[in-house]
């Protein structure tokens, strides 16, 4: 019994991770990581004296980097941060229109830590973090370059089009889930109060002027409705926990991913949140469309055991 | 056809990410209780507590008023015109980017200002907080630190 388990999470741990397929979507989430990084970063460089330069107000994540790297970082004398901010956006462009693909993301991941490093205090966002994480995974592999790119266009990229291993996807898709996951047990557990308060109605009655949702229509009869705030709460925290689950279920695959794209879309129409997210998140879900879940056959499987 | 040295060294790739992943994920507010003290962090790979987006809504709202003095007239400055980098699509002062300028960062936003501002002889940096929704007669402000020219 142990042996035919073991056997059947093997087959299913190969199916999953180990199979090889197109990178259709994975080059699509290229160009929308690489929209990400650029508008979330660019706006900091045009105004290099307050964000980088030595006369600028500069905080520090000691608790995202170590202090040394930090301590390097910031004895850059300012011609050099120039360079490096021309770099980044030479390198953001590259990556985005897929020229010398793995190079370029490899240069905009380096840069991105090192403007974080610089200063934390404007672009340090959970949604640049998530953004780096991801970065890093496409560091690993080139594969991002084999569609909707001058390297497959210009034939710099040889192996365009061919079956690629598909578990950069796999990890990508599945850590998307995850965070969502974890971003709605955290709002339930320990000191997250969804539960015990109405975060939606608190956050809609801040002031117009510095609250965190932005100004729209019936906002005001909103925040005086409490139970339909507390619904509204109650159905983010319970969408977040099971999202990762209709993503893995082949029927709700598709439903899923609509969800989230109008989640992500609702949240930057009504909220102040980075417009980076909706660029990040809504590539990332679309992942999901390239899959098979963990259990299922692959159709490329399917077609060769009935060979 | 993946080889099998290619394949192992896939699997202990995803096996090693998806770990840290976890780890990092879990361990600010799951791993630490349990352990009873600060678990090591692994650098530069996710956020320092998880993902923790909008994990708990304070009812108090917290700004920081920045007063600079012309001789002893006190003037407002917007926060606005003290970090002036734009963003697309948001607004990042809504996003409490100036609670950032207190303590330990109180002397490097002196200098700043009086970088920015040398028309200013003085800065007194005051928090104000307040109930949500908004109650004038119970905010409360204080001056939390003043920079002076010297």
């Amino acid at each position: 019994m142990p042996i035919r388990l073991i056997k059947r999470f093997g087959g299913a741990w190969n199916r999953f991770f180990l199979e090889e397929g197109p990178s259709v979507f994975l080059s699509f989430f290229r160009i929308t990581t690489g929209l990400s990084a650029a508008v979330h970063v660019i706006p900091t460089l045009l105004k290099l004296d307050e964000n980088y330069f030595s006369t600028a107000f500069r905080t520090k994540n000691i608790y995202f980097f170590p202090p040394a790297f930090i301590e390097w970082v910031r004895q850059s004398p300012d011609p050099l941060v120039v360079c490096l901010a021309v770099l980044f956006v030479i390198s953001a462009l590259f990556f985005t229109v897929g020229l010398f693909s793995q190079g370029s993301c490899l240069a905009l991941t380096a840069l991105c830590f090192y403007f974080y490093a610089l200063n934390s205090l404007q672009i340090g966002t959970l949604e640049f973090e998530a953004l780096l994480s991801v970065l890093c995974l496409l560091c690993v592999v080139p594969y991002h370059g084999d569609y909707f790119s001058l390297d497959a266009a210009l034939g710099l990229n040889r192996n365009a089009g061919k079956p690629r291993p598909v578990f950069i996807q796999r990890l990508l898709q599945l850590q998307l889930g995850f965070v969502t996951f974890y971003a709605g047990l955290h709002k339930i557990t320990g000191d997250g109060n969804w539960l015990t308060a109405n975060p939606i109605q608190l956050l809609l009655s801040q002031e117009i002027s510095t609250g965190i949702f932005r100004n729209f229509p019936m906002r005001s009869w909103l925040a005086s409705n409490t139970s339909f705030c507390r619904a509204l709460g109650l159905f983010v925290v319970m969408f977040e926990l099971s999202f990762i689950f209709l993503l893995a279920c082949r029927k709700t695959r598709k439903t899923a991913i609509v969800a989230g794209l109008i989640f992500y879309f609702i949240s930057t129409v009504f909220m102040h949140i980075p417009i980076m997210l909706l660029f990040l998140l809504s590539g990332w879900v679309l992942l999901w469309l390239d899959s098979s879940p963990i259990g299922t056959p692959h159709a490329g499987s399917m077609r060769r055991g009935g060979r | 056809m993946l080889s099998d040295r290619k394949k192992r060294l896939i699997s202990v790739f995803v096996i090693l990410w998806l770990a840290v992943f976890h780890y990092e994920s879990a361990r600010w507010f799951f791993l630490n209780p349990i352990a009873g003290r600060e678990l090591p962090k692994i650098k530069f790979l996710f956020p320092p507590m998880g993902w923790i987006f909008f994990r708990n809504v304070d009812p108090l709202q917290t700004r920081i008023i920045v007063l600079g003095y012309r001789g002893e007239k006190p003037e407002v400055i917007d926060n606005r015109r003290i970090f002036q980098t734009r963003w697309i699509g948001h607004d990042n002062h809504r996003r409490a980017v100036m609670l950032r300028v207190q303590a330990p960062y109180d002397k490097s936003f002196c200098r700043f200002l009086r970088h920015q501002f040398p028309e200013y002889s003085k800065f007194v940096i005051s928090k104000a907080v307040s109930q949500t929704p908004r109650q004038p007669e119970t905010d409360k402000t204080e001056i939390i630190f003043i920079c002076r020219s010297d």
